[in-house]
């Protein structure tokens, strides 16, 4: 029976089962709040702990998929190309931004845990909250951080700047376009692409570039900073 | 074709681990590779079309790759139950933070960059 129970096929059909189903209920509902992958987190959480089975038989299972988190993060060298063509001439500004972006985040992030008491494991794991998840469990792997404490920040920030993100900018009078999509993309990496999209085309374009240039600074500078403020 | 950029990706990655062992540097190999595909693709050493193809496959499906690590919380659901306000509280205004300086930063440059080139410096 037990068998049967961490049958990888069994186990990956209920996950990409739940993601679809719930990816079919956000366009019925055409509710852009509906988030896949925090309805399939907890669902799938909620099913293995119901029936019994342990972390360890679902990590085998998911290792099939988990082998392509590497080349899926090379694979990003693509939409940094065809973006890095239509914005040469801004290369400076962009730059600089996020560079300013990445290091606000590590070291905002850390002091805010390390303020307020939290544990070592929070203050690491909170370091790569603004990057796309792909390349904040490497961070991780580079910093001896937890993964599982680091993928809850990420899907804090992330719901955090699509839910509330264009508020907050507009709150400071950011309106344009290219600042509002890049920075979106810079703090809340993929769900802050998501929001994106409600916005059009131009928006995702900077979007997807500050998701991707945020990831690798930080990739760089984590590590650099991280052991020096904890 | 595609298997041809499932080698270049390959290659990309492989030769990331090659320079992270060589030289130990604290940096995940597989952004290394993504700066090595970038700069392939721009000296021209591998064409945009070999590519494309697989990265918007890859790139569409990023979210259920992710999956997997989202449910390693329920390992730690103790851990993160402990600190659960500092994380959200600390995360949420961090995030904020970032927002806010990355667009400001931005704009301001920009600005600075426009009279600059009207002033034809």
């Amino acid at each position: 029976m037990s068998v049967l129970k961490s049958n990888p096929f069994f186990l990956l059909f209920v996950m990409i089962g739940v993601f679809e189903l719930s990816v079919w209920l956000r366009q019925k509902l055409k509710q852009p709040l509906i988030n896949p992958t925090l309805i399939t987190t907890v669902g799938v959480i909620a099913f293995l702990k119901l029936f019994g089975i342990s972390w360890a038989d679902f990590e085998m299972a998911s290792s099939h998929l988990s082998f392509w988190l590497q080349p899926v993060v090379v694979c990003m060298a693509v939409p940094l190309y065809v973006q890095w063509q239509k914005i040469r001439s801004q290369w400076l500004p962009i730059i600089v931004s996020q560079v300013v972006g990445s290091i606000v985040g590590i070291v905002s992030g850390v002091h805010l845990v390390q303020a307020m008491g939290g544990s070592m494991d929070s203050m690491i794991a909170v370091s790569a909250k603004s990057v796309t998840m792909p390349i904040a469990i490497e961070v991780m792997n580079v910093l001896g951080g937890v993964v599982g404490i680091s993928a809850a920040t990420v899907l804090i920030a992330g719901v955090a700047g699509q839910v509330m993100g264009v508020y907050v900018l507009h709150q400071v009078r950011v309106r344009r376009a290219m600042a509002v999509g890049l920075s979106l993309g810079t703090a809340s990496h993929a769900l802050g692409t998501a929001r994106s999209m409600q916005m059009g085309s131009r928006h995702v374009a900077y979007a997807t570039l500050g998701l991707i240039l945020n990831g690798i600074l930080t990739a760089f500078l984590a590590p650099v900073i991280v052991p020096w403020l904890v | 074709m595609l298997l041809k950029a499932v080698l270049s990706v390959f290659a990309c990655l492989f030769l990331g681990q090659a320079i992270v062992t060589v030289l130990n540097l604290p940096l995940p190999a597989s952004v290394i590779g993504l700066l090595l595909l970038f700069g392939a693709l721009q000296v021209g050493l591998v064409r945009l079309e070999t590519v494309e193809k697989l990265a918007k496959v890859m790139l569409d499906h990023l979210v259920l790759l992710v999956i997997p690590a989202c449910i390693s919380i329920m390992q730690y659901l103790d851990i993160i139950a402990d600190d659960l306000w500092i994380l959200v509280a600390a995360t949420t205004i961090s995030t904020f933070l970032v927002l806010i300086v990355t667009a400001k930063s931005y704009d301001w440059l920009r600005k600075l960059q426009k009279l600059r080139a009207g002033r034809g410096l």
